[in-house]
């Protein structure tokens, strides 16, 4: 869950920092529109959903009487995140809030189906004389996308990227290294982050770099946004036909080739293949897999195909996970990938390789190796989890499973028969017991490692400081908190401290109160 | 720095993530019983509320990449699954393109996921009503009443079977989210399958569901007990039934029920044109959004329970001391219709006493 907050973070970032006539322009393309729309966070997705069949503007208190009082923050982030991306506008007053209107359009549309029928991409009419399945594209993905990580991680033997993604790798401090040879490069700290990401967010942070890239060589940047959202509304398996692309567009096929979205038989075909690497773009990253996971499978997938070195590094059928943790910080994992071993060594400190499987420790020395690296906690507990050996999950669930049994014996309130306001309410009581993977004592530790190197942080923001009284001091400090900007407060001194995002609304808030009482 | 006290420090980023972001499952029943759209004829046909349906259902499906929905046709003659449609394979539908058997509403330029769906709803809702039409012999007329609790019991289950079981099954039976995320789930599952089936635990957290139900139906033509049935097991499974009722009938208290006691929302539009706009506003709030937005319901429900022998709505009744069942009358039998439990003489004599028995009381007393 962390990544894919992590990757829509990343692309919302970019998004919101695009200036307002380029936003504008992106919202011509309804494939676009829908795209954006998924990325927002639950808030602001309903409260377009309540505007898009709505003719009047709507005004600000309405939104707010929809909300919980809990709930301040959650609108607050949601209404920031909508004006940033231009997507609301607010009338003279401030009162009444509307959608952009093309946005709206364009949605609209999308929604009822009344669209430009070539909106999410053209499908080629004619039969390809040299059809592919759409295993062929996974593999052709997959190797294509593993060839970049391959290489990241220095593994030998293995092709080098071409030099559209080496530029891609360098510019995104992926990787560094003197003069443009690619033996050179080296990997960086980024760079080992970006290998315990998922698939979904590594493609977007290199798309992100490329969109960097783009800017530089003129192109537009609308056209180039556009083509990577539409793709990712494609069918999988199906050809597209390169006539309806532009100009800009067409000349992205090649470099998206190399990244393994998109396949194209020759570079003056008139159709192309999105991958599945494509198709997946906007979609929830909990689909997807994992890099070595990915691998994995590609290696699974071209086990009976001809595929050259590819299926010599690894035994195919080996999908599930390899993993097992002890309960003392030992860890075995079934597996001779050299990625996965590679990704393994960033963390582990690895003492014996057999044939078939590597030993190591988790050692305090180890773990902050890693952290030092820029690998966060989540991180590497995430990654043992969706690696885990079955055999641990089989255990996990028999815990679970007993754990359940003993509270519904010993009639301890969790899931069944407990009284439904209670049992509606935030769902808490049913997260009472959650799947442990992972020894709970490893996990403790590993995220105790990290904190021993987090102690001080430091926020920027404003201070609010000589109220003349508790009063005001107690009204301005719990409307921050209800905001959630609020980060230090001290009572008796009468000071607390905002985020910088915070200080605009919290200022707003301070002088309308104190108008009112000059009144 | 100063003396540590009455401090308070709140991480900004700790609970930023508070909704959580994750597919959901929504599962709608339309009622299509002729009666009550014969009544609604002047203001919206069901052509039209479909319509609406299927934009509604867009928007669902435009939320989240893996959200999932399941379109259930109630009729007098039996519910029945339009979409998904396990006997259909839904690739087939979308290479027919060129037969254009389905309605101008569904464009063959639209997003594939609306398309799939929007055309498997239309065929299958046409080919539901040719077929009752057919045979609308003595079938219908024999037993005009609404089949509500029956479709509602198959929400119930295709829900059930969505959150608990695998996702590579949900794959397969609702292939209909088309091949890409079809696929990649699967392949996320299968490492997750593992050693069979031990996966569940994970998968079965992940997927949040919901149920609206549209019925333009008359009260009494709802059989209360299968649907408080119904109800429980919602409850159990922790999701909302949310409920349009159209018409011009007084509120529905045996529809108005189930949403109140599962958190959901119920409305009573007399007029439904413009209904999309009530869709995408009042039922657009998904179950991870429910603990933060004050629900448009209504706070006065009629609790009013049905008599487990007629059948009809009692406001004064007997209840059974055993099973609670509620009666209107005693039955003959001097058996609960329930429990079969024997009703003590004594009492069902006290409780048919006739009113002159009690002025002889009085007479006693004032002796």
């Amino acid at each position: 869950m962390s990544s894919s907050n992590l990757f829509k973070a990343t692309v919302n970032e970019y998004l919101e920092g695009l200036p307002k006539t380029v936003q504008s322009k992106l919202y011509e393309a309804p494939a676009t529109c829908l795209s954006i729309y998924r990325l927002l966070s639950p808030m602001a997705k309903f409260f377009i959903m309540s505007m898009i069949f709505n003719e009047k503007p709507v005004a600000l208190r309405d939104l707010d009487k929809w909300c919980m009082p809990s709930a301040r923050k959650l609108e607050y982030e949601a209404l920031k995140q909508l004006e940033s991306l231009h997507l609301i506008e607010y009338d003279s007053k401030a009162s009444h809030i509307r959608l952009h209107s093309t946005f709206r359009q364009n949605f609209r549309d999308c929604l009822t189906g009344s669209q430009d029928p070539t909106a999410f991409g053209s499908i080629s009419t004619t039969v390809d004389k040299h059809q592919v399945d759409v295993a062929f594209l996974d593999s052709f993905a997959s190797s294509k996308w593993e060839t970049i990580l391959h290489f990241m991680v220095g593994t030998e033997s293995t092709a080098t990227p071409s030099n559209s993604v080496l530029s891609l790798l360098r510019l995104g401090g992926l990787m560094e290294g003197p003069g443009r040879g690619a033996s050179n490069l080296k990997i960086t700290n980024t760079g080992f982050q970006f290998l315990l990401q998922d698939v979904n967010a590594q493609i977007w942070t290199l798309l992100l770099q490329y969109l960097n890239l783009t800017q530089e060589l003129n192109m537009d940047p609308v056209d180039v946004l556009n083509f990577i959202f539409v793709l990712g509304s494609l069918e999988l398996g199906k050809s597209y036909a390169v006539s309806s692309l532009s100009e800009t567009q067409v000349s992205m096929l090649a470099d998206l080739k190399d990244y393994g979205l998109v396949y194209r038989r020759t570079d003056t075909s008139s159709r192309f293949y999105p991958t599945r690497l494509a198709t997946t773009l906007t979609s929830d990253s909990s689909a997807l897999k994992t890099p070595a996971m990915a691998v994995e499978q590609a290696l699974d997938s071209v086990e009976g195909g001809t595929d050259n070195e590819v299926s010599q590094t690894a035994p195919p059928g080996n999908i599930q996970g390899t993993v097992i943790i002890e309960t003392n910080f030992k860890l075995y994992a079934y597996t001779n990938s050299p990625l996965e071993i590679a990704i393994l060594n960033l963390f582990v400190h690895l003492r014996t390789r057999f044939a078939n499987m590597v030993c190591g420790q988790i050692t305090r020395e180890s773990i902050r190796n890693a952290l030092y690296n820029g690998i966060t906690a989540d991180q590497i507990i995430r990654f043992l989890e969706t690696h885990a050996h079955p055999q641990m999950k089989v255990l996990a669930k028999e815990k679970l499973d007993k754990k359940i049994e003993f509270d519904t014996s010993h009639n301890i309130n969790t899931a069944g028969g407990a009284p439904q306001s209670q049992a509606l309410r935030a769902d808490g009581s049913v997260a009472q017991h959650k799947l442990e993977i992972l020894p709970p004592n490893v996990v403790d530790q590993i995220k105790l490692w990290q904190l021993e190197l987090d102690r001080i942080q430091t926020f920027d923001g404003y201070l609010f400081k000589d109220f003349p009284n508790q009063q005001e001091f107690d009204k301005l400090s719990s409307y921050a908190s209800e905001l959630g900007v609020l980060i230090w407060s001290d009572k008796i001194k009468r000071k607390f401290f905002v985020t910088k995002d915070g200080m605009s609304q919290v200022a707003d808030f301070a002088n309308r109160k104190l108008k009112s009482r000059g009144q | 720095m100063e003396a540590i006290s009455e401090r308070v420090f709140t991480e900004p980023t700790s609970s930023s993530e508070a909704i959580s972001d994750e597919p959901s499952l929504l599962t709608i029943i339309l009622d299509i019983s002729p009666l009550g759209w014969y009544k609604l004829r002047d203001l919206m046909t069901l052509e039209e509320m479909t319509k609406n349906l299927l934009v509604f259902l867009n928007a669902h499906l435009a939320l989240n990449n893996s959200n999932q929905v399941a379109f259930i046709a109630s009729s007098p003659k039996g519910s029945r699954f339009l979409y998904p449609n396990p006997a259909k394979s839904y690739q087939e539908v979308k290479v027919s393109d060129g037969a254009t058997s389905a309605r101008d509403f569904v464009n063959k330029g639209m997003y594939r996921q609306f398309r799939i769906v929007d055309k498997a709803v239309l065929e299958e809702l046409n080919e539901f009503l040719n077929e009752i039409n057919k045979d609308q012999d003595d079938t219908m007329l024999a037993d005009p009443a609404s089949k509500l609790s029956g479709a509602l019991s198959m929400a119930l289950t295709y829900t059930n079977r969505m959150l608990t079981l695998d996702q590579s099954i949900t794959t397969t039976t609702a292939s209909a989210i088309a091949s890409t995320t079809s696929s990649s789930a699967s392949a996320a599952s299968s490492t997750a399958t593992g050693a069979g089936g031990a996966s569940s635990g994970s998968s079965s957290t992940s997927m949040k569901s919901r149920i609206l139900v549209v019925s333009a139906n008359d009260d009494n033509d709802v059989k209360y007990i299968p649907i408080m049935n119904t109800i429980f097991a919602a409850q159990k499974m922790k999701l909302s039934i949310d409920i349009i009722k159209l018409g011009d009938e007084e509120n529905s208290s045996y529809l108005q029920q189930p949403s109140d006691a599962t958190n959901g929302i119920y409305l009573h539009l007399t007029d439904p044109r413009g209904i999309i706009q009530v869709l995408s506003t009042a039922y657009f709030i998904e179950p991870s959004l429910r603990p933060f937005i004050i629900l448009p319901t209504n706070s006065n429900v009629n609790y009013r329970a049905s008599c487990f022998i007629t059948g009809k709505a009692v406001d004064v009744g007997y209840v059974c001391s055993v099973c609670l069942c509620i009666m209107s009358i005693i039955p003959d039998s001097k058996k609960c219709p329930t429990c079969n439990s024997q009703f003590d003489e004594r009492i069902i004599h006290q409780l048919t006493k006739e009113p002159e028995v009690v002025k002889k009381k009085r007479k006693i007393d004032s002796k």
